[in-house]
């Protein structure tokens, strides 16, 4: 705000051209800032009185270490349709010192033909706020914060329109990966998509990650239900 | 340029954008194994392969900058009559420039409205960027060239001065832009301190100059 009010201060006032190239963007600005902050305060139910904002914190590591899995299901005040790929912004303002004044984007890893009450997203441990809700959902298993939902924000590809699907993922990339997957599945089952052959591929350079992200233990040539739907992975 | 030519302008731009769309979806279904040629040989091959500070930069992302780049030397340079007036050019093109940094308050929802992927605006967001930080910079040398005794007791000097240094601009852009506006506004400190101890040169000529 400084910088663009002595900005303006330092364009010629004779012309107003000049001062119009500060007037539109500033203009822009406001009306996304407006209309994003109404559009947050009814996403996250401020008008409702007994709105949820929480989301709580899941992770299978006994001790902190970096890069650990964790779950966070958010329970939303108001259902939200999340489209296959996209992310939300998560403000967790009571998750530590300095929470307050960060969003941090997570993918959602859930996925429904409708509106979803629950978000569910994977995610990294690394430092940070995620160090800190890795830190405090280590010790009980879990963690319970007041979380706010920024979004969703992002595009999603037209998979159902393609015969052949060919995913590739590498560690925790499998976030991105999985609600195309939940959708190609679903859309096979319900013959809602062109989908027929998913050829997926899963980089994985610790072969706990699995177990620690899904529950499920690798053994070579085990062939498993993958998702809770119709499909089956290989591991090799 | 009064407000006619602005409106003139701006209705020209909206047919000329909806012609062009409109050519753009007849000729789509014919342009397929051009977009593959140009997927394969343009926008897939790196120039250069990811690094720590920079990268990575296929060969449209470096042709779009060079073009991007060539574009606003050109309106600086076209038909030139004087350095001042290119010193007007520069500061009126980062003001340009600069309303693209603006105009969001993150990129989320720049991409979201533009229905393009977050890096590219990321990457676009840090061309701009550097272009406001050159523009910028060659501005302030310009008018320095023109005229060196500036002093921040006069507003017309401090405003720009103000606008250099602060934060709020340089928290718009990239770390390296960032970097890049804390040396120009230190390097603009050091000159005024320069200017201010180089009078004394001139002290046993002319005596105590104005």
């Amino acid at each position: 705000m400084t910088c663009v009010y002595f900005l303006w201060r330092h364009l010629p006032s004779e012309n107003i051209i000049p001062r119009l190239y500060i007037y539109v963007p500033v203009g822009i600005h406001l009306l996304t800032s407006i209309s994003q902050s109404i559009y947050f305060l009814y996403r996250n139910g401020f008008l409702l009185p007994r709105a949820s904002r929480r989301a709580v914190v899941e992770t299978t590591m006994g001790h902190n270490e970096n890069g650990s899995p964790m779950i966070i299901r958010v329970k939303l005040s108001r259902p939200l349709v999340i489209k296959a790929g996209q992310y939300v912004k998560l403000w967790m303002p009571t998750a530590s010192l300095s929470a307050w004044m960060q969003t941090h984007p997570f993918m959602v890893t859930s996925w429904s033909p409708g509106k979803q009450q629950t978000l569910e997203l994977l995610v990294q441990a690394r430092r940070g706020l995620t160090g800190v809700l890795h830190r405090r959902a280590t010790d009980e298993g879990h963690a319970s914060f007041t979380t706010f939902v920024i979004g969703p924000h992002g595009s999603s590809e037209p998979v159902d329109q393609y015969e052949s699907v060919f995913a590739v993922a590498s560690g925790f990339g499998i976030a991105g990966v999985i609600p195309y997957l939940k959708q190609a599945l679903h859309g096979y089952n319900t013959c809602t998509s062109r989908v027929r052959r998913i050829h997926f591929v899963w980089e994985l350079n610790d072969k706990g990650m699995l177990f620690r992200c899904f529950g499920v233990k690798l053994t070579s040539g085990q062939t498993f239900p993958w998702l809770l739907n119709r499909g089956s992975t290989t591991y090799s | 340029m009064d407000q006619l030519s602005i409106l003139a302008i701006a209705a020209g731009g909206v047919f000329i954008g909806l012609f062009f769309f409109r050519l753009l979806g007849l000729f789509l279904s014919e342009a397929r194994g051009f977009t593959g040629f140009v997927s394969k040989h343009v926008i897939y091959p790196y120039v250069l392969k990811r690094r720590r500070m920079i990268g990575p930069w296929t060969w449209g992302g470096v042709g779009l900058f060079i073009i991007y780049v060539a574009v606003n030397v050109f309106s600086t340079l076209f038909k030139l009559p004087s350095i001042a007036e290119a010193g007007r050019r520069t500061g009126t093109l980062a003001v340009i420039n600069m309303a693209f940094l603006i105009h969001v308050p993150y990129l989320d929802i720049q991409a979201d409205l533009l229905a393009t992927q977050l890096r590219t605006c990321h990457r676009t967001h840090w061309a701009i960027g550097w272009m406001v930080g050159l523009l910028t910079a060659v501005h302030i040398a310009l008018c320095l060239a023109q005229r060196p005794n500036l002093t921040l007791a006069d507003k017309g000097d401090l405003f720009p001065f103000i606008v250099c240094s602060s934060p709020s601009i340089s928290e718009a852009f990239t770390d390296d832009l960032r970097l890049l506006f804390l040396c120009s506004s230190f390097c603009f400190s050091l000159f005024l301190c320069f200017v201010d101890f180089h009078m004394i040169y001139f002290y046993p000529l002319t005596g105590p100059l104005p």
